[in-house]
This record gives C-alpha cells, sequence and structure tokens, in this order.
C-alpha cells in the first residue's frame, strides 16, 4: 500500500477541516438567517462545486491560482513557491471544492432552530452575533459535525481537482485516489484493491456517522 | 411609554394600537382580547420582533421605531419578554438560562443576580438542572426568571399560563404579581382570560378586531365591552372579605352582605360573579329574612329573552336574575316593583385579586 499517499490524504483532509469549519461557519450565518438581496447568489456559489464536474472547477483553480494570476503572483512574491502543483495550492482548492459539503448539513440545522430561541435570545440583550454563537450554533452542533464529517470526507476522496490543481508529484500532491489512478494505469490491481477497500471502509464509517447523527436530530 | 402603531396583514384586518404606559413602577396591564384579535402582534411590536407598518413607538426618550428609521434593536429596548411556551434555550442549565441576558455583567454580580432571581422563584432545587428535566410550571418560572434578570423597564407576557395545567397556571398566577411588585417592573399581559385579567390586572386594554377600543380598569372595561367571556361570567362585583365561616366567605358589595364558597387562600379583595341562573326571585316579605343571601331588590329593567326573560335589579348592587318567562308572568313582575333576590351561595364565584 502507499503509505506516503494516505498521509498526504489524511494531512490534506484535516488541514482543509481546519481552514473550512471557521470559514464555513461565518458564510453558513447569512445563509441560514439573512435576508437580504444577494442571498440566492451566495448559495448559489457556495454550492456550485456540487454540480460542477472536476475538470471544469479544476480548471477555473489553475487559471485563479496559477503563477500568472493576482493570487498566484501574490503568493509567490511572498513565499518563494507557486500556488499550483503544491501542498498549499491544493488545501485551497480542497477548502473550496468541499465547502458545500461542509455548509449544506450546518445550514439545514441551523434552519431548524426554533425561532423563538433566537427571538428570546435577542430581548435579553444578544446582538446579532451573540445570537448566532450563543444559540444558534450550539443547538445546530448536529449539523456541524455533520458538516465536519462529510467535508474531510470529501476531501479524502476528492480526485478530479486533486489532479488538475495538484498534478502528480509524490509526497506533495499524490493522494490516495491518485495512487489508485496510477496503480491502476500500471496494471498494479492488487494495490489498487487494498487502497480502494480502505477508502470504502472509511466512506461507509462515514456515512453511518452522519445518518446516525440525523436521526438524533429528528428525535 | 407612548405607543401608536398600525401593521397590516394580507389576511384579516389590521392591527391598530395606540396607548401610553408608565415605565419605572410596578403596575399589571392586561392586553385582553379574543383569540386571534392581535395582542400578540402588539407585544411582538413592542419588543421590536416584528416592525409596524406605520406610527410611532416612544420610551424614556428613546425612538424605538419610526418608519423612516431603522428600528431598534430588540436587544437595545431593555424589556422582558415571555413566551407562551418557555422556550428556554435546551443547551443550558436553569441558572445558565437566567444568567443569559447578565452577559458582560462582572462575575460576582452576574452570580449574585442568578441566586437572587432562583431564589425569589422558589427555583433552588432546580438550578443545575437542564429544562428538559423540569416541569411546565417550572419551565415557566425559569423562563419569567430570565426575563427579570437583566433589570428589564418593562416586561411583557404573552399568555405565559397558556400552557401550563391548572395547578401549575394558579400558582404561578398568584406569585406573579408579587414578584413584580418585588422587583417594581411594570408589565404588559396578554390574556384571553377573563378571570386571570380580573384577578391580576391593574388595568385593562381591550382589544377587538385588531383595535384598542377601550381602556380603564379590568372590572369597568370587561363590563363595557359585552365580551362573551365576560358575559358568561354574570354580575362581576368588587367584593370585601369581611368572614370566613364554616367554609365561606363572608364579602361585602357596597355594604350588602353575601355568602360565597371559598376558594382558599388568605386575600382580602376578590370579585363576585353572580350568574343570572343562580338567582331566583320571590314576591312580599314572607320568608326567612335571615336566610343567607336573601336580598330585597328593586326591578329595574325586564328584558324577555324567548321562554326565558332577564330581570334587572338593584339590590344596593346591579344584579340579574335569569328566570323563565312563565315564572315572571306568574309572580306579575313589573319594573319598580319590590322582590326579593336568592342567591344561591354555590352560584357565586369567587376571583380572589392577588395583593
Amino acid at each position: 500500500m502507499d503509505w506516503e499517499a494516505i498521509r498526504l490524504s489524511l494531512r490534506l483532509a484535516f488541514s482543509s477541516a481546519l481552514l473550512l469549519a471557521p470559514l464555513g461557519i461565518l458564510l453558513a450565518w447569512p445563509l441560514a438567517y439573512g435576508c437580504f438581496k444577494g442571498r440566492v447568489l451566495l448559495e448559489a456559489v457556495t454550492s456550485i462545486p456540487l454540480v460542477l464536474p472536476p475538470t471544469v472547477l479544476g480548471f477555473y483553480l489553475i487559471v485563479a491560482l496559477g503563477p500568472r494570476s493576482p493570487i498566484g503572483a501574490a503568493w509567490e512574491s511572498l513565499t518563494g513557491a507557486r500556488l499550483v502543483f503544491s501542498f498549499q495550492g491544493l488545501l485551497l482548492a480542497q477548502v473550496i471544492t468541499n465547502m458545500p459539503f461542509f455548509l449544506q448539513p450546518l445550514v439545514a440545522s441551523l434552519g431548524g432552530v426554533d425561532r423563538r430561541l433566537l427571538e428570546v435570545a435577542s430581548t435579553l440583550g444578544a446582538g446579532r452575533a451573540g445570537v448566532y454563537f450563543r444559540v444558534a450554533l450550539p443547538l445546530a452542533w448536529r449539523g456541524l459535525l455533520s458538516g465536519l464529517i462529510l467535508s474531510f470526507a470529501h476531501a479524502i476522496g476528492e480526485f478530479g481537482v486533486v489532479l488538475m490543481v495538484g498534478g502528480n508529484l509524490p509526497g506533495k500532491t499524490r493522494t490516495a485516489s491518485i495512487a489508485i489512478f496510477d496503480q491502476v494505469q500500471s496494471f498494479d490491481l492488487a494495490g489498487a484493491s487494498r487502497t480502494a477497500l480502505l477508502l470504502l471502509g472509511f466512506a461507509f464509517a462515514v456515512l453511518a456517522c452522519t445518518s446516525w447523527l440525523r436521526a438524533r436530530e429528528r428525535a | 411609554m407612548k405607543a401608536r402603531f398600525s401593521k397590516a396583514f394580507p389576511s384579516g384586518p389590521a392591527i391598530e394600537a395606540e396607548f401610553e404606559l408608565a415605565l419605572g413602577s410596578f403596575g399589571l396591564t392586561v392586553l385582553f382580547g379574543p383569540s386571534g384579535c392581535g395582542k400578540t402582534t402588539v407585544l411582538r411590536c413592542l419588543a421590536g420582533l416584528e416592525q409596524p407598518d406605520q406610527g410611532l413607538i416612544q420610551a424614556g426618550g428613546e425612538v424605538w421605531f419610526r418608519p423612516d428609521r431603522p428600528p431598534m434593536p430588540p436587544a437595545r429596548r431593555g424589556i422582558g419578554y415571555v413566551f407562551q411556551e418557555s422556550a428556554l434555550f435546551p443547551h443550558l442549565t436553569v441558572a445558565g438560562n437566567i444568567a443569559f441576558g447578565l452577559h458582560g455583567w462582572p462575575r460576582a454580580e452576574r452570580r449574585a443576580r442568578v441566586a437572587e432571581l432562583i431564589q425569589l422563584m422558589g427555583l433552588d432545587e432546580f438550578a443545575e438542572r437542564r429544562p428538559v428535566e423540569v416541569s411546565g410550571g417550572q419551565k415557566q418560572r425559569v423562563a419569567l426568571a430570565r426575563a427579570l434578570a437583566p433589570r428589564p423597564r418593562l416586561v411583557l407576557l404573552d399568555e405565559p399560563f397558556a400552557s401550563l395545567d391548572r395547578a401549575a397556571a394558579d400558582q404561578l398566577r398568584h406569585n406573579l404579581r408579587q414578584i413584580l411588585q418585588t422587583l417594581g417592573v411594570p408589565a404588559i399581559l396578554v390574556t384571553h382570560d377573563a378571570q386571570e385579567a380580573l384577578a391580576l390586572g391593574d388595568r385593562m386594554l381591550f382589544m377587538a378586531e385588531g383595535r384598542i377600543t377601550r381602556d380603564g380598569t379590568p372590572a369597568e372595561v370587561l363590563s363595557a365591552t359585552g365580551d362573551p367571556a365576560r358575559a358568561q361570567m354574570g354580575e362581576v362585583l368588587r367584593a370585601r372579605v369581611t368572614g370566613r365561616v364554616e367554609g365561606l366567605l363572608r364579602l361585602e358589595v357596597s355594604g350588602v352582605p353575601l355568602f360565597a364558597p371559598d376558594p382558599g387562600g388568605g386575600f382580602t379583595e376578590a370579585y363576585a360573579c353572580i350568574r343570572g341562573e343562580g338567582v331566583s326571585l320571590e314576591q312580599g316579605p314572607h320568608g326567612h329574612l335571615s336566610q343567607r343571601n336573601r336580598l330585597p331588590a328593586t326591578i329595574v329593567e325586564i328584558e324577555p329573552l324567548g321562554a326565558l326573560c332577564r330581570v334587572r335589579l338593584d339590590a344596593g348592587m346591579p344584579l340579574e336574575a335569569l328566570i323563565t318567562t312563565w315564572a315572571c308572568a306568574d309572580l306579575g313582575l313589573e319594573p319598580g316593583q319590590t322582590v326579593h333576590a336568592l342567591i344561591k351561595a354555590s352560584a357565586i364565584q369567587v376571583i380572589p385579586i392577588e395583593a
């Protein structure tokens, strides 16, 4: 088994969850409770990665992060390294790709929080941020946890965007799902099946977790 | 506080409210009216949870609502709100719920305030429990404590007893006035229960079809409105308790003595509600004058109602008797005539006025 690739996948998924959570928590707020004109647009933008082919997303990310883009150029002048085909670039791509998997369960849970609790909190002197962080978010913890698990799992499994933005550099951007692709290409079916089985088991455990959480929330 | 506002709805009548309310000292104003007349909307507009379309809400020199400005957010209005169902935060303990509005207070003061309210509400045993672990009556006490903790300028109570069983509701009702009085907080209580309004209110705003139509003491307003709940209660008379004998209360209504069943409790003021069905009439001075609740009365008016007629009497206090038309003819009753009114003690409902 290609342990280096598995280690890299785990590292990538953990880091992206770590970055994604605070960002997603801030994004979920207007998505769940905002009443402004741009909400539909925000909703569409944050769910685009769900329906766009990974290659298309990957293509635009290369364009956006490449050395000639403002982001890529700024990164290069700051760190002296390129953003595309690097772990950092891959991480950024993962955060964007996996955001909807984090947001959807969280926004659904936030929407299910009893409105009166939010209203009571506001009469007790809590401002918008107070209502969100002291009442809504703690009560939507199951959605938060589901979102974390799902986005983590999806980060482990992502293939298309990773291949487009990261390429296939061992130890840097060659993740487990890309290793399987490589193994199949080189007719190492035994190796591919071991890695595949590991990912299958992982996916199953993740889905069991999230559906258990969802069932508890309804109860 | 001055409020004058209106709010339209796509279905149903528009809400129109206009009243003034003194802040700064205790006083319990009942916002009374049938279900669906817009009482809750008025309360929500005062709290800032909903916004009127037109009008002005002002309190203590601050503008809470004006159509041409962003409304003052609920958090800054200094109000306490108690919902029909307690709406406690399920992720916090009873003490945590009460402390919610004290965010930003120094730790020691916050603790002292929570302890004070827990004691005032009799919640000592439950402080560390979660809302799911306490009864409905206790939940509503916690909700009240939570609303009162940050020293609001005004407390808004939206049918706070409606979700409780009768015993729990009676107990909380009994404490409510006392608690608000102790803390010196004015309150608006929304209810459609006439007895509750009489027992608790200093003042009543009567609301019907979206408009506040009357303003006065609960007894005055109720008598003037012809509210069906009020009609069912018969004559509502203010009474003073002058004694307690053999399980009966001895009451005095404008100098006239009455005996009525004692609902219990050490109250000294009450309303006696006398329904026409419980009053019969007899003519002349025969019978035992010592009989309880036998009052000489003058007939004021006879109103035929088909098989029955309503006889309005003056017995030193207003009274009405509902008797069959046949009995009316048999007795030869006419306005101006003097008769004796017999009131069954069990037909007198006593509503203690909470001190």
